[in-house]
């Protein structure tokens, strides 16, 4: 199939930019997705690959080929959009096979491949419905098989899922996963959704703001948040993030309202940082050994686990914590985590600092 | 309804009866037996199959020409960026304000001659009396007395064109972009997908430009003097008093020829009819 290069793409509308100079290499039959809040740009960036949307400056190649200049049919892609834009006035099968008609192909080779497309998304019995008679889900599964049958060299998924409610979305999310594997292509898809990305993705492009923020596989973007865009932005519930200033001196970080994190940097130099801490990484500690206390807030019970608020000094902060655990906890908690799982950003920039042991290099 | 049936009834009850019951006051609303008579009379008097005939090739020649002239300027100005493109938008919009009653003398004036603008312009630049161009001074092409002179200056239309446009605004761009993700050509997205979709909105501005076309009244007056080439509805009104018709207004067959002439654009509306339904009621846009 392909790998697709994009290298120091721009692009503005009149004299608003919109993508800062963009560099991203995706090798073959990987799954991208491009995560970023809305009006980040991913969506650009990725109808810029489709060529619906003019590049400024820079270049994608995709199989090695500069597609720059080249319109869409040309460009070997296939694309699923948000809201699925199938043609109203066509059957399924009119839809599926719209492509396969421009490019010529005789009849009975296009009602052949519609037919074995059709028995494996499921549509056979839907062939003859217009798109209005369809729901959600079926739509969804006509423009896939929409962008499937002419056998593209990448697939291009503009937010497929948002349209769906939560248990076909959690569903289609695993069809689309199998889908990508035995098709064998390169895909590119974007979202909003971090459990969307987090699960389909070979590797995750965390864009804002028009810039790529961190690209790499799901757990190491999960675990190593190269800035505290991502570390808020991955992850749920959200990342806890106090501010403070980092003291070499005393091999930790004083928080700005009181506490102390002793997590050594590899820095000598004074700065003003920001800590984060996962929810899911914090435990309640004794007086004496916690880091930070607070006062115990609300109690959010999710089953397999509980989430206890605590309001600190510094904020709200965030707790999951085993199910039976709340009612045996006092009205002060004290909180703490292990060092490996604190990490440092930044307050500037936001980039994050290497901390000091070599047991956690990144 | 009754008030609007009932002067359709009357003329229809009055194609039916011979002259002197006509004339009768008040008239009988029973009909009487002399329709087929009547109708006769009316095709029989001056040209009235003939002009019959002519305001059906006016009516189609409008209708046709006027849809495929402002489906393909709505599809130029909506899909395609090309220089004073506004410009030329708001060209065509502002042509919406003026009715044929306004621009009919100008109009008549180029129907008279359709080269007379380009002689009046090269005589303002002072080519007319170089050698060579005396042919093109003296040539003249007239469309009075024809088809074309009755159809081409009621083709053009801003208002079919802005309808259009407003449709095609309404299109989610997503399927102009799914098209061209499946490999359509500009012509291929019109045909395939942009047309189809209109075709509701094509029949019901052809229904109403169709009655409009027929019901001219103005322009085929002006535009024709033989009585072999002008239109239904203007040799209708030469019957009555006043007109060029005999001493005496023979009411019952003047009502023959109006049924006759009210006879297409009812079949237009009730034929087209189960469209319009359809396009009020189909919700897959």
């Amino acid at each position: 199939m392909a790998s697709i290069q994009i290298s120091k793409v721009r692009k503005s509308y009149g004299s608003q930019a919109v993508i800062h100079g963009i560099d991203i290499d995706i090798a073959d039959r990987e799954f991208i997705v491009i995560l970023g809040p809305s009006g980040c740009g991913k969506s650009t960036l990725l109808r810029m690959i489709a060529g619906l949307e003019r590049i400024d400056d820079g270049e994608i190649s995709i199989a090695g080929r500069v597609v720059n200049e080249l319109e869409p049919r040309e460009r070997d892609v296939a694309m699923v959009f948000q809201n699925y834009a199938l043609y109203p006035h066509m059957s399924v099968f009119d839809n599926v096979s719209y492509a396969l008609k421009l490019s010529g192909k005789p009849r009975s080779a296009i009602a052949e491949s519609v037919g074995a497309l059709a028995r494996s998304l499921g549509l056979t019995d839907l062939l003859a419905r217009k798109p209005g008679q369809l729901s959600g889900g079926q739509r969804q599964r006509v423009a896939l098989g929409r962008a499937i049958i002419r056998r593209p060299k990448v697939f291009l998924f503009d937010e497929p899922l948002s349209n769906l409610d939560a248990t076909l979305r959690a569903q289609m999310r695993a069809e689309l996963k199998r889908l990508h594997l035995s098709l064998e292509a390169t895909s590119v898809m974007v979202t909003h959704d971090q459990i969307e990305a987090m699960t389909m993705a070979s590797r995750i492009v965390v864009m804002n703001r028009g810039r790529v923020e961190q690209i790499g596989a799901p757990m190491e973007v999960y675990r190593y948040p190269q800035t505290d865009f991502v570390a808020g932005f991955i992850g749920s519930p959200q990342i806890n993030l106090v501010d403070g200033v980092y003291d070499p001196s005393r091999g930790g970080v004083a928080l700005d309202a009181g506490g102390f994190i002793p997590k050594p940097l590899a820095t000598e130099a004074s700065a003003k940082v920001r800590v984060g801490i996962r929810p899911e990484h914090l435990v309640p500690a004794p007086a004496d050994t916690a880091w930070l206390t607070g006062k115990r807030d609300i109690v959010e019970e999710l089953g397999s686990t509980s989430l206890v608020h605590v309001e600190t000094a510094s904020g709200f902060m965030a707790m999951v914590v085993p199910p039976d655990l709340p009612a045996r906890l006092s009205s002060q908690i004290g909180l703490r985590a292990r060092i490996e799982d604190v990490h440092v950003f930044a307050a500037e920039g936001g980039q994050r600092l290497a901390p000091a042991t070599s047991g956690d290099a990144r | 309804m009754a008030t609007i049936c009932l002067p359709l009834y009357y003329a229809f009850v009055a194609a039916t009866l011979p002259l002197d019951e006509v004339l009768v006051t008040p008239m009988s609303l029973v009909p009487g037996t002399r329709l087929a008579d009547n109708v006769m009379a009316a095709l029989a008097q001056g040209n009235f199959g003939r002009q019959l005939f002519n305001s059906a090739v006016m009516a189609t020649g409008i209708t046709v020409g006027k849809l495929a002239v402002s489906i393909l300027s709505a599809y130029a100005i909506t899909y395609f960026r090309f220089p004073f493109r506004n410009a030329a938008f708001w060209a065509i919009f502002l042509t919406l304000m003026v009715p044929i009653e306004v621009r009919i003398v100008p109009t008549y004036a180029i129907a008279a001659n359709v080269l007379g603008p380009f002689q009046s312009l090269m005589a303002l630049v002072g080519l007319d009396a170089s050698p060579g161009f005396d042919l093109v001074m003296k040539a003249k092409w007239s469309l009075l007395d024809s088809y074309l002179g009755l159809t081409l200056p009621l083709i053009a239309s801003a208002t079919a064109t802005f309808l259009f446009r407003q449709f095609f605004l309404t299109v989610p761009d997503e399927l102009l972009e799914a098209a061209r993700l499946d490999g359509a050509s500009p012509r291929q997205f019109f045909t395939d997908i942009l047309w189809p979709m209109s075709r509701t909105n094509v029949v019901a501005l052809a229904v109403i430009v169709f009655i409009y076309s027929w019901n001219q009244y103005l322009w085929p007056l002006l535009i024709t003097t033989d009585n072999d080439m002008t239109t239904a509805v203007v040799g209708m009104s030469r019957l009555l008093p006043g007109g060029f018709s005999e001493s005496e207004t023979r009411w019952n067959v003047v009502m023959a020829s109006a049924l006759l002439v009210m006879l297409p654009p009812v079949t237009v509306v009730l034929a087209l009819q189960r469209w319009f339904v359809k396009g009020l009621v189909d919700t897959d846009r």
